[in-house]
């Protein structure tokens, strides 16, 4: 008889299966929120979630000793979802379009687009760091020093980056 | 430039505050302050359309799937929800399972009166490692992209068997047998495994019951029950109870890629 060598693996257990329980609760909505924002796929989002929230797991010890645990969870979020975007390009585009032309039909046009959607529909065109900060700026309204530390990145480099996303699309940027 | 401490908190620190995160300016802010109660308020109903729209069991195996393979590409569209049998390589790959998994099993494992049981092993697409299915069907089990399952059991008294499965929407798929009576079992009580493994499609979850009666019962009788159980857990399989049917039944949960 022919018996490959078989490893047995534990599966569909969790000891952290309570931490779990109160990321859900505490966080579940933001995340899965900010996914369906920048994806506008709710399977996307939803498997987005979940790979943001097994690197929470899998980066427990960091994710615990962050001041802000809701705050780390955004940026990993808004990162992973413009990440699958660039992968995803074409289909990007498509989706605009979509968007304005079923806006145009029903809504009077482009024109009545919110400020979130407008932020959103204009980041393609630029670099992974400047939609990372537009989205923290523009969506969750942070603060130019909080945007630089959450990205690594000095208060000048943001405003740089925040400055030229809005002169290219005409979005209020209050300049300091 | 915004002000870090602005007149009325920001999102962001509107949302740390729901996630328990001790902002004293803001709380004390948002104490008086009714436009931010009303800011807040739809917060929290994002939270709860989140909770409607994916129920715990779901995120947690959704989550625990992805810490063991993570997603590193965006995905393609989904397929139609349907079953696939894959048969002649799977039996060639599954063939030595029971060996491996009998000594998990018999160490306690999910043994009800009269020495009957249910286990499910989950094989990847390739030669890969394998592993025991959830016996818990409140805690699905998270299912990779090409991952199969094969349906194992011991009778102990009973001497039929028959397995359905129903997915999200109430499609019920008799899997064992597809049609007629349910299959007849050893007379010895040894442990056998269904004839080959399934590989599910879609997405979201699949209960898959397994019926163990003393007199055979037609799997129309078992999909019918499971359709009705479906009906009266209102479409929700973490509420899916019971099926009305002699004999013992057996329910194992998975979570769809």
């Amino acid at each position: 008889m022919n018996r490959p060598a078989l490893e047995v693996i534990e599966g569909g257990k969790s000891a952290g299966r309570v931490w779990l329980k109160e990321l859900y609760l505490k966080f579940g909505g933001s995340v899965y929120g900010r996914c369906q924002y920048l994806l506008k796929d709710s399977a996307k989002a939803e498997d987005a979630m979940q790979d943001v929230f097994a690197r929470a797991l899998l980066h427990e010890r960091e994710f615990r000793g962050e001041s802000s645990p809701l705050t780390w969870l955004l940026k990993i979020t808004t990162h992973h979802c413009l990440n699958l975007l660039r992968g995803d390009g074409a289909k990007w585009r498509v989706q605009y379009a979509r968007d304005e032309q079923h806006r145009g039909e029903g809504h009077g046009g482009p024109q009545l687009l919110e400020k979130r959607d407008l932020v959103r529909r204009a980041l393609e065109s630029f670099d992974l760091e400047t939609q990372s900060a537009v989205v923290h700026y523009w969506v969750d309204e942070m603060t130019l020093e909080e945007i630089a530390v959450l990205l690594g990145r000095s208060v000048p480099t943001i405003r740089k980056r925040l400055r030229e996303f809005a002169a290219a699309t005409q979005a209020e940027f209050n300049e300091p | 430039m915004r002000s870090a401490v602005p007149q009325h908190p920001r999102e962001i620190e509107l949302r740390r505050l729901l996630a328990g995160e001790q902002l004293t300016d803001a709380a004390a802010h948002l104490a008086s302050c009714a436009e931010c109660k009303a800011r807040v308020k739809e917060l929290e109903d994002q939270q709860q359309r989140f909770e409607g729209a994916i129920p715990f069991e779901r995120f947690a195996a959704g989550v625990e799937r992805a810490t063991r393979q993570p997603r590193a590409t965006p995905k393609t569209t989904r397929g139609p929800v349907r079953i696939l049998i894959a048969i002649a390589a799977t039996v060639l790959l599954l063939a030595g399972i029971p060996l491996v998994m009998r000594s998990q099993v018999d160490g306690g494992g999910n043994r009800l009166k009269g020495g009957s049981e249910v286990e499910v092993v989950v094989a990847g697409p390739a030669n890969g490692p394998q592993r025991m299915a959830s016996d818990d069907p409140l805690q699905p089990e998270a299912l990779g992209h090409g991952e199969r399952v094969r349906i194992g059991f011991r009778a102990g008294a009973y001497r039929y068997v028959a397995a359905v499965s129903i997915d999200e929407s109430g499609e019920v798929t008799a899997l064992y047998p597809e049609r007629g009576p349910s299959l007849r079992v050893r007379a010895d009580g040894t442990r056998e495994y269904m004839s080959d493994s399934l590989e599910f499609t879609g997405h979201g979850l699949e209960r898959v019951v397994v019926v163990m009666t003393s007199e055979p019962i037609d799997v129309e009788d078992v999909r019918r029950a499971a359709k009705a159980g479906y009906d009266e857990a209102r479409g929700n399989l973490s509420q899916l109870g019971t099926l009305d049917l002699p004999g013992e039944q057996f329910h194992r949960t998975f979570l769809k890629p």
